[in-house]
Formats: structure tokens, sequence, C-alpha cells
């Protein structure tokens, strides 16, 4: 596993984890240790944490934590408010709390899904338009602090 | 024909459908939650989406979710099984606004079949005789003074109640001020409706039911009856076909009236009518159930009609592939639900099954999603497999059923095989002298 690319792990190790149903993940190399913890928040949107500790070179951590935003619901993924509007975010823009990250249609229902965190989008992970799952990762962001 | 089918239900029913949809050409979509991502229903299906977390109320029991994975899996149709949203009107009448076909009866059917002292009226005026009993019940002094009428026992139940849950015996007049708070209060969250209405209680009753096939143009067949009598706190446990003390003209009679009944309420898909015998011989309609039921299996044996493909054309538009004088049953077949339960105490048993052997053979059939390293959630009913035996007549049915059981090997959990083995071996089951308070009677002998 590459560990030189945060954003490109995130997404990895929380494939990994949903696959084998891991609540708790630990993995250290290239002189970074990675925690990445899910918590399965009824009614909410299943949120992941992440916490990258990097040794630096004048050796002191500086600590990561990346979320992870599931889809609360089944539907479909919609970036934009319609299809000729711009997307609402876009990897390595900067959200707040309560900012809309897509739209999830389901039964003719726009369900605005809203950041729970302050932070930078580091990657969006489905498709506009594409049929998402509930459960199914939608966005990493680095959270602030 | 519909082109893809999503399933919204889970175990062995899931599998059932699936098999269906697949001889009949039909793609299959299973709508899951999140604890059977691994389950065997989700791996057969053709595509299976995951519509919420383990609680049924946020996953099989979501409309919305339901409904949403069948638009994004672009189904034609939804199967609901049985359980969860099977009878739900609220289902069938989103699917019917938002162009999805709902594989059961319409949504007025649903309603007016889901309220029991609804359908009791609409069961009279078709010609079917009910238990004496009340119309709803709402305060104590009503419900004293009418059940002195009626005569105690007295059962109280849900109006908006079904599949056995939410009833109580009660003997004497202060033994039912008692109860009906509780009852109110148990049919609120059983069935979001707190409303209750009374019924004489018949003891010394069998459960028999008529298995019913109606398409929508008329056309209505009925599969004979089975005799469910076997029951623990009104859940059935073994079931059989044809009923051991029925047959013959008073079962022809009931099976035509229930046939007229069909037509009268409009109903179109699989059903069950249920009914009280008593001792005498006479037969009281208890309730319909609008939905395929757990036991359809035995009269799949019997008769050779394929229940659930015959609903799902049904539910297309198709003429029904039978009349009533096609339909020849030919033995006896007995169903036994083996079930992660302690056999003495009944006490769940959740788990992971380590070992998993099933019986074949001869005149055996099991239907069950249980496969070893699968795991028996809390959060769900605890059926593990239905073990279905056919013989040329019920002996020979008892004999491999017995048979069945005893190559059944399940471990990890606990299971009900030795309880149903004892009910196998029982003088009154041989002799065909069971009714419905036979197994819990048997049970707290036991204790």
């Amino acid at each position: 596993m590459d560990f030189t690319d945060v954003e490109s792990l995130v997404p990895r190790i929380a494939a990994l984890m949903r696959e084998h149903d891991l609540a708790e993940i630990e993995l250290e190399g290239d002189g970074l240790r990675v925690r990445l913890r899910r918590e399965a928040r009824v009614g909410h949107s299943d949120s992941q944490s992440l916490q990258v500790t990097r040794g630096g070179s004048d050796n002191t951590a500086t600590d990561v934590s990346v979320v992870v935003v599931s889809a609360p619901v089944v539907g479909t993924f919609y970036r934009s408010a319609e299809p000729t509007a711009t997307p609402f975010v876009e990897v390595g823009d900067r959200v707040r709390r309560g900012d809309v990250l897509c739209i999830i249609e389901a039964m003719k229902q726009m369900n605005d899904i809203t950041s729970h965190y302050a932070g930078q989008v580091v990657a969006i992970q489905a498709e506009n338009g594409e049929a998402v799952e509930f459960g199914a990762q939608l966005f990493a962001i680095k959270i602030d602090g | 024909m519909f082109k893809t089918v999503l399933i919204a239900n889970r175990g062995e029913i899931a599998v059932r459908i699936i098999a269906a949809c697949r001889e009949l050409g039909v793609r299959s979509v299973v709508a899951h939650s999140q604890s059977d991502i691994d389950a065997l229903p989700v791996r057969l299906a053709d595509r299976a989406i995951c519509i919420g977390p383990a609680p049924s109320r946020l996953s099989y029991l979501s409309v919305p979710a339901v409904v949403s994975a069948a638009q994004v899996s672009g189904a034609d149709a939804i199967h609901p099984g049985y359980g969860f949203l099977s009878e739900s009107a609220e289902l069938a009448d989103t699917c019917v606004q938002t162009g999805l076909v709902f594989i059961g009866p319409p949504a007025t059917v649903l309603r007016q079949l889901g309220d029991k002292v609804q359908a009791r009226q609409v069961m009279r005026e078709a010609g079917l005789s009910i238990i004496r009993g009340t119309e709803t019940v709402n305060d104590i002094d009503t419900a004293v003074r009418v059940a002195a009428e009626i005569g105690y026992p007295i059962m109280v139940k849900a109006t908006a109640g079904g599949g056995g849950r939410g009833m109580r015996v009660v003997e004497n007049a202060a033994a039912l001020a008692a109860a009906l708070p509780i009852a109110r209060r148990e049919a609120e969250t059983a069935f979001g409706d707190s409303r209750i209405y009374l019924e004489t209680f018949i003891d010394q009753a069998r459960h028999i039911e008529y298995q019913v096939l109606a398409d929508s143009r008329g056309r209505v067949v009925h599969l004979g009856e089975r005799d469910c009598s076997i029951q623990r706190r009104h859940q059935k446990m073994v079931e059989e076909t044809p009923a051991v003390d029925v047959g013959g003209d008073a079962s022809r009679r009931t099976g035509e009236l229930v046939t007229a009944a069909v037509r009268a309420v409009g109903y179109v898909g699989a059903g069950t009518f249920e009914f009280l015998r008593d001792p005498q011989g006479r037969q009281y309609f208890m309730e319909a159930n609008a939905r395929v039921q757990v036991e359809h299996g035995i009269s799949e044996m019997v008769t050779g009609v394929d229940v659930v493909k015959e609903q799902i054309r049904i539910a297309a538009g198709e003429s029904l592939g039978w009349q009533q004088q096609d339909v020849a049953p030919r033995g006896h077949a007995i169903e036994c639900r083996i079930t992660a339960e302690h056999p003495k105490t009944l006490a769940p048993s959740p788990g992971a099954i380590t070992v998993l052997t099933l019986p074949g053979g001869p005149g055996v059939r099991v239907d069950t999603a249980a496969e070893v390293g699968g795991m028996v959630s809390p959060f769900y009913d605890p059926l593990l497999a239905k073990v279905m035996a056919q013989g040329r007549d019920r002996h020979e049915a008892i004999a491999r059923m017995r048979r069945a059981l005893s190559m059944t090997s399940i471990k990890g959990v606990d299971t009900t095989i030795p309880l149903l083995q004892e009910i196998l071996s029982h003088p009154n089951f041989l002799d065909g002298r069971v009714t419905t308070t036979f197994l819990d009677r048997l049970i707290a002998d036991r204790a």
C-alpha cells in the first residue's frame, strides 16, 4: 500500500474496512501511521474518521484527520442542483459545516447531503448521475485543525 | 413479463423468489440491509443494493428506501415476500404512483383485509362464518359489557393485527380490564394502531387455512387446505396438507366459499384465508393473509403449482395457468420450521453457523438461506430452514420428515430440531388429534 498519497489512501482503506466489516484499522509504513475508525450513526450519513500521523523531518508528528461522507439513503447521486449548474464542490474546495456537498434523489425527493465538518474536499468517490446504495462512499474531507 | 424484479426481503424467501425469477427469465435485484451484505440471496441475485442499516425500520420496512432502490436499479416490479412490507398498502400505493408494479393485491384490498374488523364484516357478507366478536372497542367499560354478551374465554386482538402478533386470551372481566391497556400498547408498538377488538376464544380448535391464487381477470383457484395447528404463541412451527380431519365435502364447500369471497373482495395474487375449526367441524373465518406465506411450499409439493411463479405471472397481467379442476393434490406433505431457538426454553440463539448438513432424498425439499459461516442476526426472524417432506399418505410423510430431520445437523446455534422430533413422535400428533393449544401445553408441561 502506498503511504505517500494520503488522498488515495483514504478510499482504499475505507473500502478494505467495508469489505471485511472492520470497525477500526491501524496501518503503519513509510513513516506514517494511519488509524481509521467507522462510526455508524443511524439516520445520519455514516462517517469515518481517519487519523494520519506523519513523521516529519524534524521528527515531530503532524495530525491529519480525514472523514469519509457516505450516502445516508439509496438513490441517484447528483453533484449539482440541476444538470447545467456548476457542481456544489470540487476536489480541493473548502467546505464549512452545513455546506451542501451533493444531492441524492430518492423517489423524486431531492435530499441535500451536507457536510458535518469544516475542511477541504480531498476526494469525490461517486460519479454524477450514478445510483448509490446506502453507505456508499461519496466524499473524503480533510478536517481543519 | 417483467424484465427486473426487486426483492424487498431477506433469508429463505428472498432465495425462493430469486429461484422463481430465474425460472421465468426475470432479472432479480435484492434490496438488503447493511448487516445482510454477505447473505446468500445477496450473492445469488443478479444485483444487490444496500438500502439501509440493520434495524428493519430503516431498511426492510422503509417504503422510500425500497422504492428508491427499485427505481435506481431499473426494476419494473417489487416482490415484498412475507412479513416486512408484504401487506403494506402504503407500499402498494407508492408503487402505483411511481409506475412500479407491487406483486400483491391492490392497496384497497390490503386496507380492507388489514383491518381485521372490516375483514370480518366483508367475509360475513361473502358468506363465510365468523367467530362471535365485536367491533373495535375503545374503553374498558364497553369491553367488559360486550365481553359478557359473547362469553369468556375471550381473545383480545389488534384490529390492525395479523400473523399471530398482539393476541391474548382472558378468562374473566378482571383479566380483560387488566389486559386491554397492555394489548392497546402492544398493538400501537407492533402496528402503529392501538385499536382492539374481542372474539370468543375457541378452545380445542384446529387452525385450517386455504391457499388461493387469483388473477386480474377473475380466475380463482384454491390449493386445498393446510392444517397449521402446531403453534407456539400463535407462531406456526409444523404445518401439513391436507388437514388430517378435513377433506371431503366440508372441505370442498369451504373451498368454494373461499373462492367466492376472493372474488367478492376483488382479491388478486396469492393469499391465504385462515379459519378455526371447532370440535364439531364448524369452520370460522379468522383472517386473510394477503401475501405468500411461509408454508406455501407444502401446497406446491402436493399440487405441483408454483405459487411464487404464479404470483409473479399474475402481477405481470398474465392469466392464471391453472383451473380448479386441474388442481389435484397428491399425497400428503408436512413442513417443519427449524429456527435458531433453544429446543426447551425457545430462547433466541443468534450466532455463527459452524456446521450445516441439510437433508435430501425422496420426497424432501429444503428452503433455506443458511450457510456455514453465515450469521443468525439478532435483528431478524430466527428461521433457519424449512424442511418439507411429502409422502403417498400422512404416514409416509411423517416417516420421511423424521428421517429428514435425523439427517440434519446444524451447529453454532441452538435449533428447534429436538423439539420438532418430539412433536413428530407425539401420540397426539400421530393420531391427528392436535389443536392450537397443543404445543404451548407441551412446552408448559415440561417446564
